[in-house]
């Protein structure tokens, strides 16, 4: 029983006089209750367009079609009113940066307060402190009470994606959404954020959706890898390191991060840049930085078989579960 | 060629009313040495002062405290030559292209400057000098704000190659930039390394970065360094415990 | 260029070339009276038709135009650089010296610009010269303050180092890499004081403060068109209409030039 469903979905962003960018291709993806999914790309691959088409909140300029359905309603057709009981109560969300997405002129108190008053309708004063202070106490935060009546500035960017994360679950979704929630971090908290989601995860039996370009951070969060590039899914895999993945743009991104327990001076390059989005082709969108192109590459756009668009994918090694 | 002595760097914020006077210290005593011809990464989370030390040896901040001995001399900025030495790359790719100059106009700058070229010779040197970087030379009648993040780091890269440093002072030239194009970058500073025998100090908060890339690492925490030594014993045989917390934070390392 | 500007530009040319040639446009002189024909209508004679003593109000507004103008113009220009000159040495040297600049600024800020001119006009009297001369020094602290913001923020920005790093000498930095970069709000300051002198010198005009008869502006034209206002409408409409156009078309003009002057949003434009 999926979670979400979108079928079909096309989000196009217009630029100035007759000029569309098309951020999203017909991407169809279904997630599962308890699952933990990444979604992996460079910029402009538009793996945050897809995240914030999960919950509407696409910019004024866009125009999508296709349907994203959270438990069987499509979202994409709600009201503003009925999004209202979408957002942060079936699926919470967090952001990159904790800092920007905290209100600095009320307290971590108030910003918790407000979300649950908002959705679940409570108004005891003391009810709704014992709720804050326990997510917050949920989240990893140490000093609860501290916390809970300090403002965004007097906390460290990790306590911050913890308020984040306290405010995202106030209202028990059973989806969390968390774009690039680690990027702006230092690597020890990094390390401390993923292992919060971890644990939430499983506790809570949520559906995770991580968007990130790091492809290591995913696997250690994640078993099903999304690899997104020039708007399209070209990889859907359960994997756990890059030998079980077989789309080229998926082994290249982990080739790029230089592997800490190899020996190597030099560092693996895609090269070129992701490509025009402005145009539609009738190839791969990759072929141009593909070490593995052959001759179908330029004459025909790939369809997604096996969970690979590709025509000369890698074989994948077997997966053990 | 670099040698870097107890060195340390107050920032003191004072208040306008009142007396109250808050002293940050971002440097507290560090000495390094960079030999000639090598790589020398300088890791720390934010807060750390790495930045401030990379300010401090490229003579945009001025140290408290500390001796820079750079070519067996004090480092100065007194002649043009001195000045041209040691070069900096920023982190924002954006805001160090003034963006109101042509691409053409900010690499002839400082090679108009330091050689007194004009006319076609300065010309050929900026084709030279964009070339050198991976960049095709159309791109010198454009503005930084039509370029990609990367290719407005390789403007930044080609600027400070124009004068010929032997050092070259890198703070955090890829963290800002995506995955793929990183790597890219990070090539470029390989290949300079070897084939121009430039001397790179690069900062980054990213220690998977630093295994292929340097010769010699600092591990700062607090202003203080941790950890010094080459990149194959402080990676190998980590002695802190700070140092082995960093290794193990690293995503997809199994070490942990 | 965008649409604004070029509306914004072409108004403002058309109002300022036909005060220039206004001799060419009107044969009539703007204080020659007849009063066998005063309060008459627009007709093909007089298109705007005549006021009280029988002027005609077209040559008045053309002859009212070159002041209004020069006061707007000549006022900014006043403004602006005692403005730029304060503004950028409190913002590059900061310290001791901005704090004591910023703080007379914000002593001048206290006091209610109109109330100040009006008492300074009381004093010094009523006249062109010194019309211009008070406006411009009671408006330049809006853009001593936006003029040092702009230079505090150019002055940390990351070409500003590189430029140092190259070892350029200061005059060059400040003169190639900081002062263009603030070109654009200065220009835009300047487009908008224009609207805000001119509004400023029809309402000194108006309560008889300003340009004083028989010399025409827009301001005194009014007034004495507002005694009429049931029987000779064209003595407040056209004066009403010509401030209101040249005040919108410098606003859109300054609107526009901002937009052109921020390079992100000309990113995002194209």
């Amino acid at each position: 029983m999926s979670v979400i469903e979108i079928k079909a979905l096309s989000v196009d962003y217009k630029l100035g006089q007759k000029q569309l960018l098309h951020a999203l291709k017909s991407v169809n993806l279904a997630i599962g209750a308890g699952e933990a999914l990444a979604i992996v790309g460079e910029s402009g691959c538009g793996k945050s367009t897809l995240a914030s088409s999960l919950v509407n909140l696409l910019a004024l300029n866009s125009i999508s079609s296709g349907t994203v359905l959270i438990d069987n309603k499509n979202i994409l057709e709600m009201t503003n009113k009925e999004l209202e009981s979408v957002r942060g109560v079936k699926a919470g969300t967090i952001f990159q940066d904790p800092a920007a997405s905290l209100n600095p002129v009320f307290s971590v108190k108030e910003q918790i307060e407000e979300t649950i008053m908002a959705h679940l309708k409570i108004k005891d004063k003391s009810k709704l402190k014992e709720m804050a202070i326990k997510l917050l106490e949920e989240t990893g935060i140490k000093e609860a009470q501290r916390v809970y009546e300090s403002y965004p500035h007097q906390l460290s960017g990790g306590q911050q994606q913890r308020v984040m994360i306290a405010i995202a679950l106030s209202c028990s979704p059973k989806i969390l959404i968390a774009d690039e929630p680690t990027t702006a971090l230092d690597v020890t908290v990094q390390a401390q954020i993923i292992e919060l989601l971890k644990r939430l995860k499983k506790e809570r039996n949520l559906s995770l959706i991580l968007i990130t370009h790091d492809l290591h951070l995913a696997l250690d969060l994640c078993k099903r890898v999304i690899v997104m590039y020039a708007g399209e899914i070209v990889e859907d895999t359960i994997m756990q390191n890059k030998e079980a993945s077989a789309h080229p743009y998926t082994r290249a991104l982990f080739e790029i991060i230089p592997d800490i327990n190899e020996n190597k001076r030099e560092f693996a390059v895609i090269p070129g840049e992701v490509p025009d989005l402005k145009m539609v082709m009738n190839e791969c969108y990759f072929k141009n930085r593909c070490h593995k192109v052959g001759e179908k590459c330029g004459k025909a756009h790939p369809e997604m078989v096996n969970g690979v668009r590709c025509f000369y994918p890698y074989t994948k090694e077997r997966v053990k579960s | 060629m670099l040698k870097v002595i107890n060195l340390k760097k107050v920032f003191t914020n004072e208040k306008m009313f009142g007396k109250g006077k808050t002293e940050v210290i971002a440097v507290a005593g560090v000495s390094f040495e960079v030999k000639d011809g090598t790589i020398m990464a300088i890791v720390g989370e934010s807060g750390s002062g790495k930045t401030t030390i990379a300010r401090c040896l490229a003579g945009i901040e001025i140290p408290d405290e500390g001796e820079i001995i750079f070519n067996n001399e004090p480092l100065m900025f007194d002649t043009k030559e001195k000045r041209a030495a040691v070069q900096y790359v920023f982190q924002d790719t954006f805001g160090s292209l003034n963006p109101r100059m042509k691409i053409g106009d900010i690499i002839a700058e400082p090679i108009g400057f330091h050689f007194n070229k004009t006319g076609n010779e300065l010309r050929l040197g900026v084709i030279a000098c964009l070339e050198s970087v991976g960049l095709k030379t159309e791109i010198e009648n454009k503005y930084p704000h039509e370029l990609s993040g990367g290719q407005r780091q390789r403007v930044v890269i080609a600027r400070a190659l124009a004068m010929r440093p032997s050092l070259l002072i890198a703070d955090e030239p890829v963290s800002s930039l995506d995955v793929s194009v990183q790597a890219q970058i990070l090539s470029l500073f390989q290949k300079l390394n070897k084939e121009n025998k430039i001397s790179i100090v690069f900062i980054t908060h990213d220690l998977r970065l630093v295994k292929s890339l340097a010769d010699d690492i600092i591990v700062l925490k607090d202003g203080k360094i941790e950890e010094q030594g080459s990149v194959e014993n402080v990676f190998c045989k980590p002695k802190s415990a700070y140092t082995k917390l960093l290794l193990s934070s690293i995503p997809g390392n199994p070490q942990k | 260029m965008n649409k604004m500007i070029m509306t914004g530009a072409i108004a403002a040319v058309l109002l300022i070339l036909s005060a220039i040639a206004a001799p060419l446009l009107t044969s009539y002189d703007y204080k020659t009276q007849d009063i066998s024909i005063r309060l008459s209508s627009p007709d093909t004679k007089h298109i705007f038709g005549t006021d009280e003593l029988g002027r005609d109000v077209f040559s008045r507004m053309l002859y009212g135009a070159r002041i209004s103008m020069t006061v707007g113009i000549i006022a900014v220009l006043i403004s602006a650089l005692i403005g730029i000159l304060l503004g950028s040495v409190a913002g590059y040297f900061g310290g001791l010296i901005d704090n004591i600049i910023m703080r007379f600024v914000d002593i001048m800020l206290t006091i209610p610009t109109l109330f100040l001119i009006l008492m300074l006009i009381v004093f010094l009297g009523p006249s062109i010269i010194n019309v211009m001369i008070i406006i411009g020094l009671t408006s330049w602290t809006d853009i001593a303050r936006l003029i040092r913001a702009e230079v505090m923020s150019v002055k940390k920005l990351a070409y500003v180092d590189a430029a140092k790093l190259i070892g350029l000498r200061k005059r060059t930095i400040i003169f190639k890499h900081i002062m263009p970069n603030i070109l654009g709000p200065i220009f835009v300051y300047m487009t908008f004081g224009i609207s805000g002198a001119i509004l400023t010198e029809s309402g000194l005009s108006f309560l008889g403060l300003g340009v004083q008869p028989p010399y025409p502006s827009w301001g005194n034209i009014l007034t004495a068109g507002k005694d009429y206002i049931h029987t000779a409408w064209w003595m407040v409409f056209y004066p009403g209409l010509a401030i209101f156009i040249a005040v919108f078309s410098y606003n859109i003009l300054g609107e526009g030039l901002r937009d052109y002057f921020n390079p992100r949003l000309k990113k995002e434009n194209k």
